[in-house]
């Protein structure tokens, strides 16, 4: 009789039992490595390439008083882009290189997983990441008669990335940046950049998420160039559409940079409807790894 | 006072094979395929858990939707984020019955069905599924192939995707289960 105590029911309560009540990795805050700009929490995996192809167009010129906007097509006739290598050395580690033609620069990067958010008992409520690269500038000089060093064509960005995705609609990142270059274009202009990046993630359906993006430097904010012109900070919103082995991020950013020294420290335009460009993303995800078990 | 003893030992030989009669493992292997003419998916889990009482032949399975490894990472978060959704459903799970009675003492292969709920997705269905079960010692294997329909679990198959993905994913179970301790 005790035997027939032990119904499904019970071993459903065993099993209950056998189940670890560790905590869980969250996975799945962004949809890519990048918000639109921004890095975010997400990696790539071990032994998969991402392929990179990353946008940016002309400024549309859609203000009224521009009557340029359409005979350049918004923007779409010329374009700044970078293509990239990024690729998962471990799940926590990734390493990658990338050329931008804006400066005709070189990329490499390295970010690293520090701390996974996690569900559960005694769970991590965020994620850490670090990032950083060094960025390799190599137009000509523009005075060549100086004595001219290798050196002054590098750049160096140190950030960290906490991130936290509180539901399964809303992530949200900030980014404790640091830009330095070794060469500024007159004596008073800062080497440092101080920035702390704020970006949010609404997922708007199962293919798809909306991104918003806020770069505030925290110092030099008034250095002039050369020029007498002065920087400005990144804003940018967009969609990211996933298709399977693509991701599609398309929007709109005040900045033509696509990697952090030049959208962070060195942007360029004044957020506006005239400034305003289409830009997008494309990645391509490779899985390396061999088939089977 | 010697009918006590007697009952006593009945009692203690009734709760030992009160446990002897429950068989697990923690290592059941799950794979499952889907294959269509434009790709072939695959994923496999080895932490399948399995119990199965011998005495009512009740028997349950789960699996953790996040132990399925695929080769292609980026697969594998989209099975869990957006097919599955196993942040809020973490496991599939079978709990059902064999129809069949079986010798456990005897070494041996049998055929038998088993009827029961299989809940995918959150969403449950009452399935009957074939397979096979072959007794060897102390040792019992349960092995089956079946199908499910995506559609029966209401997991949802964008349209960009369709092509990839098949109606139908063919699963397939392995576990080898020991007496419990």
């Amino acid at each position: 009789m005790a035997n027939n105590l032990f119904a499904q029911e019970d071993l459903l309560k065993m099993m209950e039992e056998e189940t670890p009540t560790k905590p869980t990795p969250v996975f799945a805050s962004f949809k890519s490595t990048r918000l639109v700009n921004l890095h975010t929490n997400e990696q790539m995996k071990a032994k998969h390439l991402d392929f990179r192809i990353q946008h940016r167009f002309q400024p549309m010129q859609i203000d009224k008083e521009n009557v340029y906007g359409l005979y350049n097509m918004f923007g779409v006739d010329g374009a700044v882009m970078r293509l990239g290598f990024e690729y998962g050395v471990t799940d926590k580690l990734m390493m990658g290189f990338g050329r931008s033609n804006l400066g005709k620069t070189y990329d490499l990067m390295a970010k690293y997983k520090i701390l996974q958010q996690t569900r559960g008992k005694k769970s991590m409520p965020i994620s850490v990441n670090y990032f950083g690269n060094i960025g390799i500038n190599t137009l000509e000089f523009a005075d060549k008669t100086r004595n001219n060093f290798f050196t002054s064509r590098l750049s160096f960005v140190n950030q960290l990335i906490i991130t936290r995705k509180f539901n399964d609609y809303v992530s949200v990142a900030i980014t404790p940046t640091m830009v330095h270059q070794n060469l500024v274009e007159t004596k008073a202009q800062s080497h440092d950049i101080y920035a702390i990046g704020l970006g949010a993630s609404v997922k708007i359906s199962r293919s798809a998420r909306f991104n918003f993006e806020y770069i505030p430097r925290l110092n030099a904010r008034d250095d002039k160039k050369l020029d007498g012109t002065q920087y400005y900070d990144a804003f940018a919103f967009g969609l990211d559409v996933e298709t399977g082995g693509h991701v599609f991020q398309l929007h709109f950013t005040n900045g033509a940079g696509l990697i952090e020294q030049q959208f962070i420290s060195q942007n360029a335009n004044k957020l506006s409807l005239n400034t305003l460009r289409f830009g997008f993303n494309l990645s391509r995800v490779f899985s390396l790894e061999k088939e089977g078990k | 006072m010697k009918n006590i003893i007697i009952m006593l030992v009945a009692l203690i030989g009734l709760s030992i094979s009160a446990t002897a009669q429950i068989y697990r493992t923690s290592n059941g292997k799950i794979d499952f395929f889907s294959k269509t003419p434009v790709e072939d998916i695959e994923a496999h889990s080895t932490t399948t858990v399995v119990l199965l009482n011998t005495k009512t032949n009740d028997v349950v399975f789960q699996v953790l939707n996040t132990s399925f490894n695929f080769p292609n990472k980026l697969m594998q978060e989209h099975f869990n984020e957006k097919y599955m959704e196993s942040e809020k459903y973490a496991n599939s799970t079978f709990s059902g019955k064999i129809n069949e009675t079986i010798d456990y003492t005897k070494d041996g292969t049998y055929d038998v069905t088993v009827t029961g709920k299989l809940n995918v997705h959150g969403v449950e269905q009452v399935r009957t599924i074939t397979g096979k079960i072959t007794v060897k010692g102390q040792s019992i294997q349960l092995v089956s192939d079946f199908k499910v329909k995506v559609a029966d679990h209401k997991i949802e198959i964008p349209k960009l995707v369709t092509a990839k993905i098949a109606e139908e994913i063919e699963v397939h179970v392995d576990a080898t289960l020991a007496p419990k301790k």
